[in-house]
């Protein structure tokens, strides 16, 4: 029930950064720097800040950055996600393109009960119609959690004989959505509305959906 | 590309050694099943963690936790009942606390709530002496609410019930009940508490891993500003996030009403609710209350929802009052 209420009281606010750093890859002037801020929900609420770098290598079109995600809430540091990915055009057919973009990720967590460093790679794989204006894609992620460092705090005062240390996540979730996006001259904004599932289906997270709004610069 | 992709590939693989959630005693304690040193018995088929103290002669006394899916551990203070003429028993309701874990097929039907209603019957069973020996119930919040569907089917085989803050007797009521007394606080670092480790730890089937995980989301309710009035954590043994999940997916499903035989049961019952708990109050108390014919309602004071563990200088004089009497 508690999980139920969660959910339906973050449903119309609602993915992790998951979408900073979108590109436009149409936009009648192309810009090596790309600054983004974003906020939405998935999980929790959250806010956040990227930053992308276009290069070409070997012909190829790449957009390499790095994304900091922080939860709102009292304490701005005790939880964060840092995701650094690279984003390629794999295809493309007139206006319409099909777009990959593996990421690493590091993630932080503390509450009372514990702390959690963790690591954890994800790949995107968007797929629409493009324009210089507009664009609307769909979306599907799958990020894996892949080792945790779990250090107990209040569990270790009920379960003293809890064991810190490195585990082996090996889980992960997957998300499928859409991305609507304007570009302007020089800047775009996104808006990311999709829902998320537990690799299994089953063991899925609180909040089922995933929004994430974003206006970026480009220079 | 080719290189980020060997890269993360790489770092797959080395960042894939250590421990593993799910190997028994690692995260979560050991259930009676798997700890033999666990005070037990089977009952109705399944394996519970359970324990009494007192004299086996005296009127029993059983007390039914909270959840669905906590444990007795943080009303381990009614132990001093025994002390008072009670034959005082505990345990950790199906799936639950340090009971064996049981498959969630067994919490999917219609008669999921059915089964606990059985399970308590059998422990009752299991423990009194005589055709003639009086049993109590004391039960807290869902604990409350599965004593209270045991006595409308079974109002003749129990002489009195101590009802702590049960959040109701049929689902409309309770659900009404949860969306108080879990309000999203949308910004919260309660809810980052809570929710964060589920990009962590996902898709996972085992139940320690998914018991482990629920104790984040269970301290929600005792974050600082929680709107129920508990001062902080209280101690529990283990959550057991299938039964909780599935009993709460039942309820949704099939919906449940414990009041159409309570008109049956006349004995007095004491319902307490707790001061600090926002959610709650006298009048909800009253609501709550109302089908049984005989409901004396009183107010447990400095303390919230938990208040068999932060309650207690206040809550046992009220309840050891009612059960001598009852006795």
């Amino acid at each position: 029930m508690k999980n139920t209420i969660l959910s339906v009281g973050l449903l119309l606010a609602v993915a992790q950064a998951l979408f900073a750093q979108d590109i436009n890859w149409r936009t009648e002037e192309q810009h090596k720097n790309v600054l983004q801020a974003y906020f939405g929900a998935d999980y929790s609420s959250y806010y956040g800040l990227a930053y992308g770098r276009l290069v070409q290598i070997k012909g190829q079109s790449l957009a390499i950055g790095s994304e900091l995600t922080v939860p709102f809430g009292s304490d701005i540091v005790d939880d964060w996600r840092l995701r650094t990915s690279v984003q390629t055009e794999l295809l493309r057919h007139n206006l319409f393109a099909l777009t990959l973009k593996p990421a690493l990720i590091v993630r932080r967590y503390a509450s009372p009960m514990a702390r959690i460093y963790n690591l954890g790679a994800d790949i995107t794989v968007l797929y629409g119609y493009q324009g210089t204006r507009w664009g609307l894609v769909t979306l599907a992620n799958y990020d894996r959690s892949i080792s945790a460092h779990l250090a107990h705090r209040m569990l270790k005062e009920d379960y003293p004989a809890i064991q810190d240390g490195w585990y082996n996540t090996r889980s992960g979730n997957f998300k499928f959505g859409m991305r609507a996006g304007y570009s302007g001259t020089s800047w775009s904004g996104f808006l990311v509305l999709g829902k998320h599932f537990g690799q299994n289906f089953r063991d899925n997270p609180t909040l089922p959906f995933f929004a994430d709004l974003s206006l970026q610069k480009r220079f | 590309m080719k290189y980020l992709i060997f890269g993360i590939g790489l770092l797959l693989i080395l960042f894939s050694c250590g421990k593993e959630m799910h190997e028994p005693g690692n995260l979560v304690p050991e259930t009676v099943d798997e700890d033999a040193s666990l005070p037990s018995a089977r009952i109705n088929g399944t394996l519970l963690h359970t324990e009494a103290t007192g004299n086996p002669e005296d009127p029993l006394l059983v007390v039914v936790h909270g959840g669905p899916g906590a444990d007795y551990r943080s009303m381990l203070n009614a132990a001093v009942f025994a002390g008072h003429g009670f034959y005082v028993v505990f345990y950790d309701q199906r799936g639950s606390g340090l009971s064996k874990r049981e498959p969630r097929s067994q919490y999917e039907g219609e008669s999921a709530v059915q089964l606990f209603i059985d399970d308590l019957h059998a422990l009752i069973e299991y423990y009194k002496v005589s055709e003639t020996q009086k049993v109590f119930l004391l039960g807290h919040s869902w604990g409350a609410m599965l004593a209270t569907a045991y006595i409308n089917q079974h109002p003749d085989r129990i002489a009195g019930a101590v009802l702590s803050e049960p959040g109701g007797f049929t689902w409309t009521q309770t659900s009404e009940y949860l969306s108080r007394s879990n309000k999203i606080r949308f910004f919260a670092e309660a809810l980052n508490n809570a929710v964060f480790a589920e990009q962590i730890i996902a898709g996972r089937t085992e139940h320690e891993v998914l018991d482990y995980k629920a104790s984040f989301f269970a301290n929600y309710e005792n974050a600082p500003g929680n709107t129920i009035g508990n001062k902080g954590h209280y101690p529990q043994w283990r959550q057991g996030a299938v039964a909780f999940q599935a009993l709460i997916d039942n309820a949704e499903k099939y919906n449940f009403d414990f009041t159409s035989n309570l008109s049956a049961f006349t004995a007095s019952v004491l319902f307490l609710y707790s001061e600090n708990n926002k959610a709650y109050g006298a009048s909800w108390a009253a609501t709550v209350a109302a089908p049984y014919p005989n409901a004396q309602l009183m107010e447990v004071r400095d303390c919230g929802h938990e208040m068999l563990y932060f309650g207690w200088e206040d809550f046992f004089p009220k309840a050891l009052r009612y059960l001598n009497e009852m006795k």
